[in-house]
Protein backbone atom coordinates (compact mmCIF):
# COMPACT_ATOMS: atom_id res chain seq x y z
CA UNK A 1 0.00 0.00 0.00
CA UNK A 2 2.74 2.43 1.05
CA UNK A 3 4.83 1.40 -1.92
CA UNK A 4 2.00 1.90 -4.40
CA UNK A 5 1.11 5.27 -2.91
CA UNK A 6 4.74 6.36 -2.97
CA UNK A 7 5.16 5.17 -6.59
CA UNK A 8 2.10 7.11 -7.71
CA UNK A 9 3.12 10.23 -5.78
CA UNK A 10 6.63 9.91 -7.24
CA UNK A 11 5.14 9.56 -10.73
CA UNK A 12 3.03 12.69 -10.25
CA UNK A 13 5.99 14.71 -8.98
CA UNK A 14 8.19 13.42 -11.81
CA UNK A 15 5.55 14.53 -14.32
CA UNK A 16 5.39 18.00 -12.77
CA UNK A 17 9.18 18.21 -13.05
CA UNK A 18 8.95 17.20 -16.70
CA UNK A 19 6.21 19.77 -17.27
CA UNK A 20 8.39 22.52 -15.79
CA UNK A 21 11.24 21.53 -18.11
CA UNK A 22 8.90 21.46 -21.12
CA UNK A 23 7.53 24.91 -20.26
CA UNK A 24 11.00 26.33 -19.69
CA UNK A 25 12.23 24.90 -23.00
CA UNK A 26 9.32 26.48 -24.84
CA UNK A 27 9.46 29.84 -23.07
CA UNK A 28 13.19 30.33 -22.46
CA UNK A 29 15.68 27.75 -23.69
CA UNK A 30 14.58 26.55 -27.11
CA UNK A 31 17.11 28.79 -28.87
CA UNK A 32 20.00 27.96 -26.56
CA UNK A 33 22.52 25.14 -26.85
CA UNK A 34 21.24 23.49 -23.69
CA UNK A 35 17.64 23.55 -24.96
CA UNK A 36 17.62 19.87 -26.02
CA UNK A 37 18.47 18.86 -22.45
CA UNK A 38 15.15 20.33 -21.32
CA UNK A 39 13.26 18.31 -23.93
CA UNK A 40 15.22 15.22 -22.94
CA UNK A 41 14.27 15.76 -19.31
CA UNK A 42 10.58 16.04 -20.22
CA UNK A 43 10.69 12.88 -22.37
CA UNK A 44 12.58 10.86 -19.73
CA UNK A 45 10.12 12.09 -17.10
CA UNK A 46 7.21 10.79 -19.18
CA UNK A 47 8.93 7.41 -19.64
CA UNK A 48 9.77 7.08 -15.94
CA UNK A 49 6.27 8.14 -14.84
CA UNK A 50 4.71 5.70 -17.32
CA UNK A 51 6.74 2.82 -15.90
CA UNK A 52 6.00 3.91 -12.33
CA UNK A 53 2.27 3.93 -13.05
CA UNK A 54 2.12 0.95 -15.40
CA UNK A 55 4.48 -1.56 -13.80
CA UNK A 56 5.49 -2.66 -10.33
CA UNK A 57 9.19 -3.31 -10.58
CA UNK A 58 12.14 -2.38 -8.40
CA UNK A 59 14.25 -0.60 -10.99
CA UNK A 60 11.98 2.25 -12.07
CA UNK A 61 11.92 4.08 -8.70
CA UNK A 62 15.71 4.17 -8.83
CA UNK A 63 15.58 5.56 -12.36
CA UNK A 64 13.24 8.27 -11.06
CA UNK A 65 15.60 9.05 -8.17
CA UNK A 66 18.54 9.36 -10.58
CA UNK A 67 16.49 11.65 -12.83
CA UNK A 68 15.37 13.89 -9.94
CA UNK A 69 18.79 14.14 -8.31
CA UNK A 70 20.48 14.63 -11.69
CA UNK A 71 18.08 17.47 -12.50
CA UNK A 72 18.77 19.13 -9.16
CA UNK A 73 22.53 18.83 -9.67
CA UNK A 74 22.22 20.31 -13.18
CA UNK A 75 20.23 23.26 -11.80
CA UNK A 76 22.82 23.86 -9.08
CA UNK A 77 25.63 23.66 -11.64
CA UNK A 78 23.93 26.23 -13.87
CA UNK A 79 23.84 28.61 -10.88
CA UNK A 80 27.44 28.07 -9.77
CA UNK A 81 29.95 26.75 -12.27
CA UNK A 82 27.95 26.77 -15.48
CA UNK A 83 26.41 23.94 -17.49
CA UNK A 84 27.56 23.44 -21.09
CA UNK A 85 28.41 27.13 -21.33
CA UNK A 86 25.17 28.28 -19.73
CA UNK A 87 25.22 30.16 -16.45
CA UNK A 88 22.38 31.98 -14.71
CA UNK A 89 21.86 33.78 -11.44
CA UNK A 90 18.97 33.81 -9.00
CA UNK A 91 15.91 31.63 -8.75
CA UNK A 92 12.47 32.42 -10.12
CA UNK A 93 9.17 30.63 -9.64
CA UNK A 94 9.71 27.85 -12.24
CA UNK A 95 13.13 26.97 -10.81
CA UNK A 96 11.77 26.95 -7.25
CA UNK A 97 8.88 24.71 -8.34
CA UNK A 98 11.36 22.36 -10.06
CA UNK A 99 13.50 22.13 -6.92
CA UNK A 100 10.47 21.35 -4.74
CA UNK A 101 8.99 18.66 -7.01
CA UNK A 102 12.34 17.02 -7.81
CA UNK A 103 13.28 16.85 -4.14
CA UNK A 104 9.80 15.48 -3.43
CA UNK A 105 10.14 12.90 -6.20
CA UNK A 106 13.51 11.76 -4.87
CA UNK A 107 12.09 11.36 -1.35
CA UNK A 108 8.86 9.56 -2.33
CA UNK A 109 10.64 7.24 -4.74
CA UNK A 110 13.22 6.40 -2.08
CA UNK A 111 10.29 5.49 0.18
CA UNK A 112 8.83 3.38 -2.65
CA UNK A 113 12.15 1.55 -3.05
CA UNK A 114 12.61 0.96 0.65
CA UNK A 115 8.97 -0.10 1.13
CA UNK A 116 9.41 -2.61 -1.67
CA UNK A 117 12.51 -4.01 -0.02
CA UNK A 118 10.81 -4.32 3.38
CA UNK A 119 7.82 -6.03 1.77
CA UNK A 120 10.15 -8.48 0.03
CA UNK A 121 11.99 -9.30 3.25
CA UNK A 122 8.72 -9.81 5.14
CA UNK A 123 7.31 -11.95 2.36
CA UNK A 124 10.35 -14.22 2.17
CA UNK A 125 9.53 -17.73 3.42
CA UNK A 126 11.01 -18.51 6.79
CA UNK A 127 13.50 -21.39 6.81
CA UNK A 128 11.92 -24.67 7.79
CA UNK A 129 13.16 -26.17 11.04
CA UNK B 1 -0.98 -13.25 -6.00
CA UNK B 2 -2.85 -12.48 -9.14
CA UNK B 3 -0.71 -12.08 -12.28
CA UNK B 4 -1.92 -10.00 -15.17
CA UNK B 5 -1.78 -11.26 -18.73
CA UNK B 6 0.69 -9.67 -21.18
CA UNK B 7 -2.22 -8.02 -22.98
CA UNK B 8 -3.50 -6.47 -19.74
CA UNK B 9 -0.01 -5.26 -18.86
CA UNK B 10 0.39 -3.68 -22.30
CA UNK B 11 -2.94 -1.95 -22.01
CA UNK B 12 -2.02 -0.65 -18.54
CA UNK B 13 1.30 0.67 -19.83
CA UNK B 14 -0.39 2.31 -22.80
CA UNK B 15 -2.91 4.00 -20.52
CA UNK B 16 -0.11 5.16 -18.23
CA UNK B 17 1.82 6.55 -21.20
CA UNK B 18 -1.20 8.43 -22.52
CA UNK B 19 -1.91 9.81 -19.06
CA UNK B 20 1.72 10.85 -18.56
CA UNK B 21 1.92 12.66 -21.88
CA UNK B 22 -1.40 14.43 -21.32
CA UNK B 23 -0.48 15.49 -17.78
CA UNK B 24 2.96 16.73 -18.83
CA UNK B 25 1.60 18.96 -21.59
CA UNK B 26 -1.32 20.14 -19.47
CA UNK B 27 1.07 20.86 -16.61
CA UNK B 28 3.42 22.81 -18.88
CA UNK B 29 0.49 24.91 -20.06
CA UNK B 30 -0.74 25.60 -16.53
CA UNK B 31 2.79 26.49 -15.38
CA UNK B 32 3.23 28.78 -18.36
CA UNK B 33 0.03 30.60 -17.52
CA UNK B 34 0.74 30.77 -13.82
CA UNK B 35 4.49 31.01 -13.42
CA UNK B 36 5.80 31.79 -16.87
CA UNK B 37 8.19 34.63 -17.56
CA UNK B 38 6.26 37.86 -17.58
CA UNK B 39 6.38 39.94 -20.69
CA UNK B 40 8.13 43.08 -19.53
CA UNK B 41 6.70 46.41 -20.55
CA UNK B 42 8.60 48.29 -23.18
CA UNK B 43 9.92 51.75 -22.69
CA UNK B 44 11.13 51.94 -26.27
CA UNK B 45 10.22 55.19 -27.87
CA UNK B 46 10.10 57.09 -24.57
CA UNK B 47 13.67 58.26 -24.93
CA UNK B 48 14.55 61.90 -24.43
CA UNK B 49 16.03 63.88 -27.33
CA UNK B 50 19.52 62.77 -28.16
CA UNK B 51 22.15 64.70 -26.26
CA UNK B 52 25.00 63.29 -28.32
CA UNK B 53 25.43 60.65 -31.04
CA UNK B 54 23.71 57.40 -30.20
CA UNK B 55 25.65 54.39 -29.01
CA UNK B 56 24.75 50.93 -30.22
CA UNK B 57 24.14 47.83 -28.15
CA UNK B 58 23.92 44.78 -30.40
CA UNK B 59 22.40 41.45 -29.52
CA UNK B 60 24.03 38.63 -31.44
CA UNK B 61 23.69 34.90 -30.73
CA UNK B 62 22.07 35.50 -27.36
CA UNK B 63 24.82 37.82 -26.13
CA UNK B 64 25.12 41.57 -25.73
CA UNK B 65 27.89 43.28 -27.70
CA UNK B 66 29.66 45.00 -26.12
CA UNK B 67 28.97 43.43 -22.78
CA UNK B 68 30.33 46.62 -21.17
CA UNK B 69 28.81 49.64 -22.92
CA UNK B 70 29.94 53.22 -22.28
CA UNK B 71 27.38 56.02 -22.62
CA UNK B 72 26.84 59.61 -21.49
CA UNK B 73 23.92 60.82 -19.38
CA UNK B 74 20.96 61.40 -21.71
CA UNK B 75 22.74 59.83 -24.66
CA UNK B 76 20.53 57.69 -26.85
CA UNK B 77 21.29 53.98 -26.61
CA UNK B 78 20.11 52.04 -29.64
CA UNK B 79 19.57 48.32 -29.19
CA UNK B 80 19.85 46.27 -32.37
CA UNK B 81 18.55 42.73 -32.01
CA UNK B 82 20.12 40.54 -34.69
CA UNK B 83 18.70 37.32 -33.25
CA UNK B 84 15.58 35.47 -34.31
CA UNK B 85 14.23 35.73 -30.77
CA UNK B 86 12.76 38.50 -28.67
CA UNK B 87 15.04 39.90 -25.96
CA UNK B 88 14.88 42.47 -23.21
CA UNK B 89 17.42 44.90 -21.78
CA UNK B 90 16.29 45.13 -18.17
CA UNK B 91 18.24 46.91 -15.43
CA UNK B 92 19.19 44.94 -12.35
CA UNK B 93 20.05 41.36 -11.63
CA UNK B 94 18.05 38.25 -12.35
CA UNK B 95 15.36 37.97 -9.71
CA UNK B 96 16.06 41.54 -8.58
CA UNK B 97 15.33 43.96 -11.41
CA UNK B 98 15.28 47.61 -10.32
CA UNK B 99 13.01 49.27 -12.90
CA UNK B 100 15.51 51.90 -14.09
CA UNK B 101 15.03 50.68 -17.66
CA UNK B 102 13.19 47.76 -19.18
CA UNK B 103 13.24 47.61 -22.96
CA UNK B 104 11.81 44.84 -25.14
CA UNK B 105 13.36 44.30 -28.56
CA UNK B 106 11.51 42.08 -30.98
CA UNK B 107 13.40 39.58 -33.15
CA UNK B 108 15.31 41.52 -35.80
CA UNK B 109 14.08 44.80 -34.33
CA UNK B 110 15.58 47.89 -32.77
CA UNK B 111 14.69 50.04 -29.78
CA UNK B 112 16.14 53.12 -28.13
CA UNK B 113 16.29 54.45 -24.61
CA UNK B 114 18.28 56.84 -22.45
CA UNK B 115 19.60 56.84 -18.91
CA UNK B 116 19.32 60.09 -17.00
CA UNK B 117 21.80 59.56 -14.18
CA UNK B 118 25.46 58.62 -14.10
CA UNK B 119 26.40 55.24 -12.69
CA UNK B 120 27.03 51.62 -13.45
CA UNK B 121 23.93 49.73 -14.55
CA UNK B 122 24.02 45.94 -14.72
CA UNK B 123 21.28 44.54 -16.89
CA UNK B 124 19.87 41.21 -18.01
CA UNK B 125 17.50 39.67 -20.52
CA UNK B 126 14.49 38.53 -18.50
CA UNK B 127 13.61 35.98 -21.18
CA UNK B 128 17.03 34.33 -21.56
CA UNK B 129 18.76 33.92 -18.20
CA UNK B 130 22.30 33.59 -19.55
CA UNK B 131 22.34 37.08 -21.06
CA UNK B 132 23.78 39.92 -19.01
CA UNK B 133 25.87 43.05 -19.40
CA UNK B 134 26.65 46.43 -17.91
CA UNK B 135 26.17 50.02 -19.07
CA UNK B 136 28.59 52.56 -17.64
CA UNK B 137 26.99 56.03 -17.76
CA UNK B 138 29.22 59.06 -17.23
CA UNK B 139 28.25 62.76 -16.87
Amino acid sequence: MTRTLARHAGAALTLVGGAVHLQQWWRVFRDLDIGPLFVANAVISIVVATLLLGRDDRQTPWAGIVLAVGSLIALLMSRNMGLFGFEATGLEAPEILAIVVEAGAAITLTIASLAGRVTSINAAPSPSP
Amino acid sequence: MQTSSPRTSQRRLFMALALSIALTFAGAFVIDQGLGTENPSSQAGDAAPTAAGAVELRIVDFAYEPAMLQAKVGQEITIINEDNAKHTVTSGMRGNTDGTFDVVVEAGGTATFTIDAAGSYPYICTIHPGMKGTIEVTP
